[in-house]
């Protein structure tokens, strides 16, 4: 299977670099997934799990809002907070935690 | 004079207070390298956030967003004070509560009104008797963290955009070494036009914009407030561990200094002693021999 180059970049730092075959993102309007090939893309990403698929497994990332940029090089993933998760369902709670901080007051 | 005791007692004081202030020195130091680690990430992450401001700038009137719309007058205005929670830095603190009060009183400053809010103990000790707070973050400024920055960055934009406040300001300590360190205020909103880079690059039509592009632009807006609250609490951050290990460095040399003086005057009371009990025994053999 084709991977390509995906990085996740935040202000603590590069929460994630290397090849990865798909990535699934929280997109500001829905989840979606990129694959190798996609088009040149500039899209929103709100708080949520990021998955990306290495060659080693599955690994899951919480990450905050930011953009993502798909090129035919490499897709970025420009976010303001980012954090490694064991456990998928973990997210759930950061997001939650994030909207207590900034959410409606 | 002091008895030899004392003498002694001040000694194993005066050793004590040299090996804390050697620890805290090394302890600042480790710190200090971490935050400047934590610095250069977050560059990282600051030029990739500018160039996609910038491209996306480029073909979108961005001075349309509220973040940079300029009030019709500005009266009132919200000052963060980004200050360390603990003391033992030198003039650290001081410097920058020296440079605020003089920046509140200058003349084109007569007509606000302000108000503050603080990150970090010391600013908020002092201040909170003689101004207006706003807030108070507790416990940030040791190791500041990116969400740290999103809170206090969502307060701030809440307040401009809620139209509590005309204006906000930031007061750190800007980080130049670890010998040195500088007070600085910068206006952080509203965003100054001309601090968004517009990039010569613009986006190619093939790119698939999802949502439009001022949304994207909208998005990535706010992220420059936090960006520059973050990159606030780090340079302070590493300003204090600098300002620390300095400090204490020359704690550390002034008790040693001190030991040297003491020892010798111990050593001097110890032989004195000596003396005096000899010539006790001379004088009393000879007071014998009649």
């Amino acid at each position: 299977m084709s991977t390509f180059a995906f990085s996740i970049l935040s202000p603590s730092g590069k929460a994630f670099e290397g090849r990865t075959s798909s990535v699934m993102l929280p997109g500001a309007s829905g989840g979606f997934g990129i694959l190798s090939g996609h088009a040149p893309m500039i899209a929103a990403v709100q708080p949520g799990l990021a998955t990306v698929r290495t060659e080693e497994g599955e690994r899951f990332f919480y990450t905050g809002e930011g953009v993502v940029e798909v090129t035919r090089e490499a897709v970025v993933l420009l976010v303001d907070e980012s954090k490694a998760l064991e456990n998928p369902s973990d997210s759930k709670d950061l997001v939650a935690e994030r909207t207590r901080k900034t959410g409606a007051r | 004079m002091p008895s030899l005791k004392e003498y002694k007692a001040k000694l194993a004081s005066l050793a004590n207070t040299r090996k804390m202030t050697k620890t805290m020195k090394m302890v600042a130091a480790s710190k200090l390298y971490r935050t400047m680690d934590a610095q250069r990430k977050a560059l990282h992450y600051a030029e990739k956030l500018s160039e996609m401001l910038g491209r996306l700038a480029a073909s979108v009137d961005h001075r349309a967003h509220p973040l940079l719309q300029k009030p019709a007058e500005t009266k009132r205005s919200l000052v963060l004070v980004v200050m360390s929670d603990k003391g033992m830095c030198g003039g650290f603190n001081n410097n920058l509560i020296k440079h605020l009060s003089r920046w509140m009183h200058m003349p084109q400053q007569q007509e606000k009104n302000f108000r503050f809010s603080f990150a970090g103990r010391r600013g908020w000790l002092f201040f909170r008797n003689r101004v207006a707070v706003e807030k108070h973050y507790e416990g940030i400024t040791q190791r500041p963290g990116p969400s740290d920055a999103l809170h206090i960055g969502t307060d701030l934009r809440q307040a401009f955009l809620g139209g509590a406040v005309d204006e906000v300001y930031i007061a750190y300590n800007h980080f130049i070494n670890p010998l040195s360190q500088r007070p600085v205020i910068r206006k952080l909103l509203p965003i100054e036009p001309q601090s968004i880079a517009v990039g010569a690059r613009q986006i190619q039509d093939n790119y698939i914009l999802e949502p439009k592009q001022a949304e994207l632009l909208a998005t990535l807006l706010p992220k420059i407030v936090d960006f520059e609250v973050y990159f606030a609490l780090l340079e302070n951050a590493a300003g204090e561990n600098g300002a620390r290990m300095t400090a204490m460095d020359s704690a550390t040399s002034n008790a040693s200094k001190m030991i040297r003086t003491y020892t010798l005057l111990r050593n001097r009371a110890r032989q004195a002693s000596i003396t005096k009990e000899l010539i006790e025994i001379v004088s009393g053999a000879e007071a014998l021999k009649g």
